[in-house]
This record gives structure tokens, sequence and C-alpha cells, in this order.
């Protein structure tokens, strides 16, 4: 990445926007490299080097809003005046006013400290790892029949200016994969998946020969496994589902650019509304180093500070751009994020996390007559009020204890009443940094964690065939 | 970039001994933002780049780059990784004849911003008049792209396509602080205005929405509209996709020319529709496009291919070889979706329903493993039938059912009615004993 004049390019834009006739204005620019691999089966099925380059400039004029994005950076000059352009043209369009929350100027390099560099491993050698994971699995036991193995790794420069005097120099790392088994038997067809995913270390891709056979033998268990019949049932959630749980129910209704001019959601989602008991908390941060959602700032310039959404079951913040947090007249929380320079930054988690409590696993099973133990997640979905989130390994609960595996075991729920069913939170928290990543509009998969305990949740409705 | 950065890179690749294709992309793309109900933002993005596959003593790279002079770093760092690289399974096709079809609608690079933005003010206003308690959002957008092909098998094309899309959102919320949410959209490769369409059934469905139903847990009747139908049709297609064929994953592998489903179900994947947005006169990889059929009279007919899955199969490609973007190498991908209409009027399917549901969209539906055809979604915008007649909205509720014995056993019609989106042109279709589980 030397190629690039980075020091001409940051004094060019620095004395551009200065002369900008905008209320406000930024640009991005950003370079990448990455690298990804992939085993389906026995054969290696791609191996692919990319290098990336592109920017992109964010006009605020006459309270409207223009956006260009572009690949050559011969056309920044062009692409600042005509981004300006849009901007009025839209604000002529519209009434309501734009206002930005006022943030610290800042000037500042950001280098990650890097445990172990994915750019310095040999392609050999990440060969080597990936197909040895590959082959233990292929041999792992008869009915795994077949494989996905996929690792990606991409390291990014980003600059960004605004014409308030901010200009952030940033380099990011976004290492990820997931290693999937798959049992077949006839027509059947079940998977089991190691996720690993960091910011920081190429290394949490080592030693996880005992967790490819834990994926290896749940693919072929669940092959033996019935489906689950549909209904209400008690739910323990694992931390890997508990955190989807956290993200689907609760992270994407906190995303504050949607409710910023929605005066009845407003109502709905009043700071101290009760959404759940005393011992719910839910906070979502981007202070986590090595996590997928790390970061010092957000794609505005934004110290991306830890900002609570639920403390003690009680409604106390939500996810902000600078936008969304002075229409609301909130502080700013660092959330506004960008898939890449082709998009403009919106509303986006980072790490969101349930804080733990005091409930040992042995606690939630006690008492329940007819349950499920969800433990690794397939994904979910929400439209802000109802979510999904769905489960690969689950077990039945019958009077207090583990009964058997199940499947096909995809769960929903309605935000303004499934917090308050939870009602009980386990004391251990473990992280899920998995592959792939959170979807919102054409922005997908962007980084994200999600970190959570056990969780305990009543009346959960289950899809499945009728009883 | 330019088509002579496309020859300098294939006689680098003929000098190292090595065959190349270089795929170029050009594109632009203006996209108005209505946000909440104003005008939000207005962009113009253009971009730009190339991808690159190269095949040398049997192996094959991939890469791609966006950044202009690094053409050439890209060929070293792809020489590099091909001994490690994976198998070439086939080589690059030669130049051939293309279909003739209408992809590039000059009216749709002629819209200004103005006139964009003037058609969401259009919808806009015609919602909030109707339901000034509404939040619309809506996207419209025109686009163009541009791309050239070029391989040392001697293919040389060039194709372009224009794209106008507008994109709809509705919520509204009741005093209960429930979400109602309406969506649609329409769009294609050619300028086509069925705001009209979309304000109608909007309109509709919000009045309808607000107006609560329940239903008891149990078996029912169910109506799929042409948009919830892509998710009863995500396990067939997973087992027609030539890559889960080859790779013996797709259960319906050794089954061609068996009967899979009803015999009044066809589908076909049709690159050569016309307006559909999936339309192009050959494939990513030069394949040239052509209408193919999948399913016809519940019989399996074809598997969609690129060339590996071709090649691997001993079948001809299909002209299904696409890139999900430009850094991403060419795999398996539909066109258009066309599913064949039935013989049963609208009206009549839901007049065969005294109790059941119309769905219009299912949220979270898509199965982790498609090949088992379960299909369990949660019901994010139905409406309960009453005997023939949409009553109210349900919500909180999942359906569940299998799409292998849905599409065999429970097929009650399919509307002779077909609606084309984007790239899908769908109807409906009643299916009976579905789970719906509260």
């Amino acid at each position: 990445m030397s190629i690039l004049d980075w020091d001409g390019l940051k004094t060019h834009l620095t004395e551009r926007l200065r002369q900008a006739a905008a209320d406000y204005i930024e640009v991005r620019i950003e370079a990448a490299e990455s690298s990804s691999l992939r085993f389906r089966g026995p054969k290696l099925e791609s191996l692919e080097e990319n290098i990336g380059l592109g920017g992109c400039v964010r006009a605020l004029s006459s309270d409207g809003w223009g956006f260009a994005a572009f690949n050559s950076l011969d056309e920044i000059d062009r692409r600042i005046d005509h981004a300006i352009h849009l901007a009025e043209l839209a604000g002529q369009n519209r009434n309501r006013r734009i206002q930005l929350a006022p943030v610290p100027v800042i000037s500042d390099v950001v280098r990650p400290t890097v445990k172990s560099d994915p750019r310095k491993v040999s392609l050999a050698d990440k060969l080597d790892r990936f197909q040895d994971y590959n082959r233990q699995i292929l041999n792992h036991r008869e009915d795994v029949t077949s494989s996905v193995v996929s690792y990606g790794d991409r390291k990014s420069r980003i600059i960004f200016i605004n014409n308030e005097g901010t200009l952030i120099d940033q380099v990011k790392y976004d290492i990820g994969g997931a290693l999937v088994a798959i049992a077949t038997r006839g027509a059947d067809t079940q998977m089991g998946t190691v996720p690993f995913g960091s910011s920081n270390d190429y290394d949490v891709s080592a030693g996880l020969e005992e967790r490819i056979a834990g994926a290896c033998d749940t693919a072929a268990d669940l092959l033996e496994a019935p489906s689950v019949p549909g209904g209400q049932y008690t739910v323990i959630a694992a931390p890997q589902m508990a955190g989807i749980f956290a993200h689907e129910a609760f992270g994407h209704l906190s995303e504050a650019d949607d409710l910023m001019d929605n005066p009845r959601m407003q109502k709905v989602m009043k700071l101290g509304r009760r959404f759940g008991n005393d011992f719910l908390t839910i906070y979502d941060t981007g202070d986590t180093p090595g996590s997928r959602g790390h970061m010092r700032y957000d794609d505005e310039g934004v110290a991306a500070t830890r900002a609570d959404l639920i403390r003690e079951g009680v409604l106390v913040g939500r996810l902000h751009s600078r936008q969304s947090a002075a229409t609301l007249n909130e502080a700013p929380t660092g959330n506004a994020r960008a898939l890449n320079y082709r998009f403009p930054p919106i509303c986006r988690m980072r790490n969101t996390r349930i804080e733990p409590g005091d409930a040992t696993l042995e606690d939630m099973l006690k008492g329940i007559k007819k349950g499920l133990y969800v433990i690794t997640p397939y994904g979910g979905q929400t439209d802000d009020e109802m979510f999904t989130f769905m489960a690969g390994k689950s077990y039945y609960i019958e009077n207090g204890a583990l009964a058997g595996l199940v499947r096909d075991v995809n769960l929903t729920g309605n935000v303004f009443h499934t917090l308050n069913e939870i009602d009980m939170v386990g004391r251990e928290v473990e992280t899920d940094e998995g592959a792939g990543g959170c979807g919102k509009g054409a922005q997908s998969p962007l980084p994200v964690g999600n970190w959570a305990p056990h969780i305990r949740i009543n009346n959960v409705t289950v899809g499945g065939q009728s009883q | 970039m330019t088509a002579t950065t496309s020859e300098r890179i294939l006689s680098t690749a003929r000098k190292e001994g090595a065959e190349a294709e270089v795929f170029h992309v050009t594109s632009k793309q203006v996209p108005v933002e209505f946000e909440d109900n104003e005008l939000n933002m207005i962009e113009s993005s253009s971009a730009e780049g190339i991808a690159l596959r190269m095949i040398k003593d049997g192996k094959m790279g991939f890469g791609a780059t966006t950044r202009t002079g690094a053409e050439d770093t890209l060929v070293a760092q792809i020489l590099s990784a091909i001994p490690f690289g994976t198998s070439a399974e086939f080589t690059f096709p030669g130049a051939t004849d293309y279909p003739e079809i209408e992809t590039f609608d000059p009216r749709v690079t002629a819209l200004s911003p103005d006139a964009l933005v003037d058609t969401g003010n259009k919808i806009l206003e015609a919602i909030r008049t109707h339901e000034p308690d509404a939040q619309v959002n809506i996207s419209v957008a025109k686009g163009e792209g541009h791309v050239l092909l070029h391989n040392t098998s001697g293919l040389s094309a060039a194709r372009e396509h224009t794209v106008y899309s507008v994109f709809f959102h509705a919520s509204y919320v009741d005093d209960g602080g429930g979400l109602l949410h309406i969506a649609d959209y329409f769009g294609g490769t050619h300028f086509l205005d069925e705001s009209d369409r979309v304000i109608r059934d909007a309109r509709k469905h919000l009045a309808l929405g607000k107006k609560k139903a329940t239903i008891k847990s149990g078996r029912y009747p169910v109506i799929f509209t042409p948009r919830a139908l892509s998710d009863l049709l995500r396990p067939l297609l997973a087992c027609i996709d030539g890559d889960a064929v080859a790779r013996k994953i797709s259960p319906w592998r050794e089954r061609h020319g068996e009967d899979v489903v009803d015999p009044r179900v066809s589908l076909y994947d049709d690159g050569l529709l016309p307006l559909g947005a999936g339309s192009l006169p050959w494939d990513d990889e030069g394949i040239p496009s052509q209408t193919t059929p999948l399913i016809e009279k519940g019989q399996l007919k074809n598997f969609l291919l690129d060339l590996k899955n071709s090649a691997r199969l001993g079948l001809s490609p299909t002209g299904n070889g696409m890139r999900g973007g430009l850094s991403a190498s060419p795999g398996i991908s539909l066109s258009n979706l066309v599913m064949a209409p039935g013989e049963t009027h609208l009206r009549d399917l839901f007049s065969a329903v005294s109790e059941g549901l119309v769905i219009h969209s299912l949220m979270g539906a898509w199965g982790a493993n498609p090949y088992g055809g379960q299909v369990s979604g949660n019901v994010a915008l139905g409406f309960k039938i009453e005997n023939g007649e949409s009553i109210g909205r349900v919500k909180d509720c999942m359906v569940y059912l299998n799409a292998f014995d849905a599409w065999q056993h429970q097929l009650q019609a399919i509307s002779t009615e077909t609606e084309q989106r984007h790239s899908h042109r769908l109807p409906y279709v009643l299916m009976e004993g579905v789970d719906v589980a509260t």
C-alpha cells in the first residue's frame, strides 16, 4: 500500500475541504488488500486476491445530503463539487433541518496492535492449515461426507477527513472464516460449524481441532434427531444464541437513524421504558481490541464509546450517528458505520453484549417441564419488532433435564414481550466473533461481535409441525 | 483502465505460458433516497475495475482490482499463487454468436435526478394523503453498466445494460407500539413506471394491516403471493444448482428426467426474459444466455450450470456463470426465475379458502439446510382469510412446511395471474395443510 502518496492526499484534501462551499463535508479514502480461500469437499474451490482502492464524499448543504463514491482518485475534486451539488438539490426537496451533534476535532493515527499478522503468513502456510482442517472433517467419520472450509483476511487503510478539521488515518484488519462439516444420509443433510474471527490475530484460526471434531459429531448426530414440533417452549439460549438474540431482538431496534424522524416510534422507544427484569443489561461498544466489532473511531470520525441500551431492565440509550444524536438531543456514541467507501455511514452495532448475571445452567434447567436448550446459531432476522433466530444444535428439555437432540429449530419473538420473558441470566460470558456479519439495507456483511452469557426465556414460539 | 489494459494483460499471460480472461466493468449509479417521509440523500457513484482469471500448468488463479495501475502487481500476485491454486477443470470459451436482446434503455440513462425525485414524491404523497401516520422510505435509482470480456481463447465481447429500480417501504406504529411493515418494488432493465400499482397495493395493505386477526395453531390452507414464493422455491433451486449436483449434495442429483413435484409445476431460468433485471446476452463467463427449463410439468429437466460445473458433469453450460461482485469468482446463479401460470383465477384461489392465510412476506425463512426442504418462518406480513376474504393481519406466528412435500402433495392451485418484478415472474400459489404455530 505504499504506492499511494497518502501525505500528499491528506494535504490536498484538507485544503480542498476547507474551501468547500458546504455546511459539512467529509471524504473517506480506502485502500485494501484481501485474500480468501475456500475448500468444498476435498477440492480447493477458490483462491482469490484482491487489491482495492476507492473513495467517497459526503456533503451536507441546504439541509440535504449528497454522496458520491468513485474508484479513480483522479476524480476526487470533481466528485467533491458534485456531492455538494447533489446535496443542494436534495435540500431543495425537503423541509426538515439536518443538524450534526458537535464532537471533538480529532487528529489521530491508529495502528492496531497485531498479535499475528495474516498478511505476513505465506499462502503455502495458510493453505496447509486449512487443508489440514478440511482433511480432518472429511476423515472424521463415515456419515460426514462433505465440508466447506473458508478463510479470508483483509487489511485496509482508511483516511477520514472533514471540514471541521478532523483527520484520522486508521489501519484495520478483519480476519474470519468458518469450518463446516456436512453429514448426509439419503436426501437428508445436516451441518456443524466452527466459526472464528478477529480484528488482530491470525492465530484465532489455530488449534481448532477439538471444536472441529465436535462440529462433525453434531452434524452426524443431527441426522438422527427428530424435527422439533411447533409450539411454545421455555428456551435456554447458550451464549452464541443469546448473542444473536441480543443483536436481533434489541440491537437493531436501537439503531437511532430509524427512530430520529419517526415520532410514533419515539413514543414507543422512550428512554426510561422498562423492557426487562432488573438483572438484564445490554450494551454495545467499540472498545474491544480483538473483536471484529472493535474500532477506535466510527466512519464519521467519532470515538466509538460504550453505549448502554438496557440497564437493569430499563431503556437508557441507543446507537447514534451524529445526525440522530442531534435530532434526538442525545450524546453521540460512535455507531455510524459504512461497509466500505461505496456506502454512506448509517447506525450500526459494533460489539453487542449482555452483562453476566448469577445463574448457572443447572439453575436454569430446574423447573422446566417442556423446553429447548439451543446451542449453535444459524442466524437471525428482525423487522424491529418481531424477530427470528435459528438454531443448529438443540436439545429437548423435559422435567429439568436434557432429553435428546432436536433439529430445525427456528424461534420467534416480539421485542415488546420477549425481553420481559427473560427470567435468568448466566454467569459466564462467551464471545462470538463468527465469520459473516450483520446486514442492514445493502450494507452486508459488516463485521460485528456478540458476547453473551446463557439466558433463559419463557414462552417462546417455535415453528414446526403441529403436535 | 481501457481495452488496451486487457490486451496488455493477455499478452503478458501468453508470454508466461498461461491462459487468461479479463473481465472489465465500468458502472454508474444514481439512487435518490427518501427516508422518513422526506428526500434525504442524492447519490451519484461510479465504479471501475477488472477481474482476472489465469490458468497455468493445469492450475487456476483469480484476482481483482479497482486500483488503476495495480494491474501488473495483480498479475504477478496471481502468477505466484497459481502453483497453489485450484485445479483448472475447463478452458475459457472462444468467440461465438450471442442472442439479440435489448438490455440498454436510453430512457433510463436520460433520467435526471429531478425525475427520480419526482417519482419518489409522487408515491410518498399518495401514501401520506391516505395514511398521514405512515413512515415512508423510498429509493429510486437508475444505473448503467458496461462490461468487456476478453480471453486468450479469442473471445472479445462487449455488453451494456441499464437498470431502473424503485424500492418502497412504509411502516406504521399502532397505539400499542406494534409495527406494520409494507414493502414493494419494481423495475428491470427498462424504464417502467409501476408506481400506481405500488400505491394501490400499499394503501390496501396498510388499511388491512391495521385490522387485527387471530389464528389458532393448526393446519391451514395458505396462499403465497409471488413475493413470498421465493422462500418456498429455495429448496428446489438449491437441488437444481449444478454445484450441489457435482458435489453430490443435491438430493436430486440422480433424478434427471424424473417427476420431482406436482405435474402442474413448470419452472424456468430465463436469461432472455424481456425487461427482466437478470437478462443479458451472455453470462459473466461469455456463455450465451438462454431459456432453460428446470422443471417442466413436474419433471426435472436441467440443472443450472457454469463453466466449471458443466465440465465436472460433462454437460453443456446453461449461461448461469455469474459474479456476485467484481472481487468474487464466477459461480452459479439464476438469471431470471419464471414459473408458468396455473389455471385458477386469483379470486377463485381466495374463494377456495374458508379459513387460512395469505402470506406476503416471511422473515427468517432461509433455512441453513435447503436440501432438507424445511421452510420455517415468521409471518412478517400475512392476512387471515375467512370465507375467501382477507379480514385482517395475523402476527407473532410461525409457518412451517417441507418444500419437497408441499410441492408434491400439498399444492392445491396456481393462479393464472403472474407478476413480474426485477428478475422474477411468478404466480400466486395455494398450499393446503400448512402448519401454523402461534
